[in-house]
């Protein structure tokens, strides 16, 4: 067999940043001939200049900015017009004054020092995206009701979920799922040890993801009245951005139900941190790498978080996408506040966002709050009164059930449950330096 | 393609596979594909043989005390004559084992461009990836072309093949993706970013392979196991005979040494100089790429084999035989 392989240079790649910036304008241009000049011509026009212009980010994303909106100038306004779909007469402002906007950016950043630059770098290299992001269509609003009660899932999941579509920066999944991917990153290959419960060695998996841990973003969100609407969608974009930066999450749903995929499913998200979690066959220690992150937009206050029916529905739809995709078993479905342990202390509960009031009855998915948690039935953890305390008196009903069996089993190995406990972190101290 | 093609006058896509020749052009308002098999079937020279051709207002030519029918005709000619046709191409590249080769292939193209009328006529056409131990025999190939077409008055220029996919299929994705032509002669397949090819490789194993490698453990002739490959087989439903069965297992082997080598490539690069920024689609085009479940087995091969780039969808070209050449008339177009 000839096994040829031909390796290019991309070197003409600009930075990541800039080549999603890229991206999303190329996305405006739907003829292939007109769309592959522009992408081209601004990669080509980027290349040609200096290195020195090149090597500082604000320098650099001021330039890029400006060459691609010279390159779009010259498709709009040239003497064979073509039709993108861009609000033309600010373009058309912002295209004349290029040069005295490169100018002052540039004056901005050599006079007045780097604070002044970072605001004249942030003016340049939003200012061709604020076009396009403004243009891109807003989500048709779901309901905005707040719920505080889920009712629980009637209908069966359903036997397959499918990509119908994947265009420009959506995705339409055939149970009606939308998926906004403008943010996505890859991330780190999923890799990682599964701790057979019936002792036996552990064994290396990875590939796709075996469960999803539920999360609330605990971030700051406009109030969800129609006088702030820019501000929440503002709030929401920034977040998203923030989020996709540091890989955080592998999606978020906003509260207007909208999916953004944040780090590709096979892709390792920073979301569960310290945890532990078991299905029937394994123990899974700090989730990261073997389960999905989902965040609902929300703030967790007082033992309770609070979403959207729309948050609800899409979580519904993105839950069923995954768990058909990957044949992810509900036993691996939890929420956040379960999962998340203080390894120091030996205490569960140390992120408490969804600890309580987790729609699972809605989401399709058994009560993971009747599961006594592997870390204390497996790995000795327990509970501090703090965590009562944050969750309003009572903690779930699967911590009190696991008391119970820890006390069994120590009965049985006629040793107090201290020394059980005591073994058990011991267990997991073992395991937790193989997934370090 | 309403602008491609407002813009497409005097522009030509060519795509030179091993199996066939096509070309798309402008022709009005839309986009005219004309298709030449890439073969030819030598009889032997007798008066009788020449009455039937020239009944059947065949084209051939005349060498060594032979004709030569080549094209569309040769395969309903070696039908007719119970007789196999030969390829003046083999494993992507200009046969040097076949002495008929360089005349045919002149001639072929002759028959679907005819004489350019302008003098900025340009033709991009299609080239396999580089045969890393020959590369040589591409050099060789891909002037030839260049020299056949200025012969005929035209600009040219050549394309990778498997980029001319990515830049027919993978416009919605901004040219990021990557194209798998899966022909007669190679496969060719190449990892593209916003239509900068990163990477670009071809395999041997692909419909030639098959055909003969199933023929040979079947006992059935190449040209009959083509037959049955492109009329009926269901790589979908279990096989229904022992030729069905050998396709199902040569067209397993086409699909891992093409993957296997897909990863290997990709691994090298990505480490070395590129980051991918989300996962990226595959998309399939090529004749071997046509018959039910072939879509299917890239996926679950890809799926199993961790691939190094995460990949978001598998997808067939909507018009696989003509990917290739609606992916060179668009360079063509753009070259403008």
């Amino acid at each position: 067999m000839r096994n040829p392989q031909t390796k290019h240079n991309p070197a003409a790649l600009p930075h990541k940043r800039l080549r999603a910036s890229l991206n999303v304008l190329s996305s405006r241009i739907h003829d292939p001939v007109n769309k592959l000049w522009f992408i081209n011509r601004t990669l080509k026009g980027f290349d040609e200049k200096s290195e020195g212009l090149k090597r500082l980010p604000i320098v650099r994303g001021i330039v890029f900015h400006y060459v691609a909106l010279e390159s779009l100038g010259e498709l709009i306004w040239s003497s064979n017009p073509v039709a993108v779909a861009l609000p033309t007469r600010p373009l058309w402002v912002l295209y004349r004054l290029r040069h005295v906007l490169l100018a002052l950016t540039i004056g901005a950043i050599s006079l007045g020092g780097y604070r002044l630059g970072v605001v004249g770098y942030d003016a340049a290299q939003t200012g061709a995206d604020w076009l396009f992001t403004r243009l891109i269509p807003t989500p048709a609003m779901a309901s905005a009701d707040v719920l505080e009660s889920y009712p629980d899932r009637e209908a069966l999941p359903p036997k397959s979920v499918w990509l119908v579509s994947s265009e420009g920066n959506e995705e339409l999944w055939s149970n009606g799922l939308r998926v906004d991917t403008s943010f996505e990153t890859v991330g780190e290959p999923r890799s990682f040890f599964a701790f057979p419960t019936d002792g036996a060695p552990p064994v290396p998996l990875g590939g796709n993801p075996i469960g999803i841990v539920y999360h609330a973003s605990q971030s700051d969100m406009a109030p969800l009245a129609r006088e702030f609407n820019r501000d929440i969608l503002t709030t929401t974009r920034e977040l998203v951005g923030w989020l996709s930066r540091r890989e955080i999450y592998n999606y978020m749903i906003d509260r207007f139900g909208l999916v953004y995929r944040i780090v590709s499913d096979k892709g390792v998200a920073v979301h569960a941190g310290v945890s532990i979690w078991a299905d029937d066959d394994y123990y899974y220690l700090n989730l990261n790498k073997s389960f999905i992150g989902v965040a609902f937009e929300s703030q967790w206050n007082a033992g309770r978080d609070i979403i959207t029916e729309a948050q609800v529905q899409a979580a519904l739809n993105l839950t069923d996408a995954l768990r058909a995709r990957y044949g992810i078993a509900d036993a691996n479905c939890v929420p956040h506040g379960l999962v998340s342990v203080n390894a120091t202390r030996r205490l569960i509960g140390y992120h408490a966002d969804w600890a309580q009031s987790f729609p699972v009855g809605a989401l399709g998915l058994e009560d993971k709050y009747l599961v006594p948690p592997a870390s204390m039935t497996a790995f000795g953890f327990g509970y501090d009164d703090d965590l009562a305390k944050r969750l309003g008196g009572a903690l779930w009903p699967g911590v009190a059930q696991a008391e119970r069996e820890v006390d069994a089993r120590a009965k049985e190995e006629a040793v107090s449950p201290e020394v059980l406990r005591a073994r058990l972190h011991r267990r997991y101290r073992e395991n937790l330096d193989l997934v370090r | 393609m309403e602008n491609v093609v407002a813009s497409g006058e005097g522009r030509i896509g060519l795509d030179v596979g091993t199996s066939k020749i096509m070309s798309i052009r402008q022709s009005g308002n839309q986009l005219k594909a004309t298709t030449e098999i890439n073969a030819f079937l030598p009889l032997p020279h007798s008066r009788i043989t020449e009455n039937i051709l020239l009944q059947n207002k065949v084209h051939y030519y005349q060498n060594n005390g032979h004709f030569f029918v080549y094209g569309n005709n040769a395969e309903k000619f070696a039908g007719l004559f119970n007789a196999e046709t030969r390829r003046p191409m083999s494993g992507g590249l200009i046969n040097p084992n076949e002495p008929s080769a360089l005349i045919l292939i002149k001639t072929i193209i002759q028959g679907l461009l005819k004489k350019s009328k302008g003098k900025d006529d340009l033709v991009c056409y299609s080239i396999p990836g580089a045969p890393a131990d020959a590369p040589s025999d591409l050099i060789y190939h891909e002037q030839l072309l260049k020299g056949y077409l200025t012969e005929l008055g035209y600009k040219s220029k050549s394309v990778n093949e498997g980029q001319a996919i990515v830049f027919s299929e993978l416009e919605k994705e901004n040219f990021t993706g990557i194209g798998i032509s899966a022909g007669g002669g190679m496969c060719n397949a190449c990892l593209s970013y916003l239509s900068v090819p990163v990477v670009s490789f071809a395999t041997s194993k692909a419909g030639d392979f098959i055909d003969k490698s199933v023929g040979s453990v079947t006992g059935e002739s190449a040209t009959r196991v083509k037959m049955i490959k492109e009329q009926s087989l269901d790589l979908a439903s279990s096989p229904k005979d022992k030729v069905e069965e050998a396709l199902h297992i040569y067209y397993d082997e086409v699909i891992n040494t093409l993957i296997t080598t897909l990863n290997k490539a990709v691994a090298q690069t990505s480490t070395e100089t590129f980051q991918l920024d989300k996962p990226i689609p595959v998309v399939l085009a090529g004749g071997t790429a046509q018959p039910k479940g072939f879509r299917d087995r890239i996926e679950k091969a890809l799926e199993a084999s961790n691939c190094p780039v995460p990949i978001s969808e598998v997808r067939l070209s909507p018009n696989p035989t003509q990917a290739t050449a609606r992916g060179a008339f668009i360079a063509a177009v753009y070259d403008s």
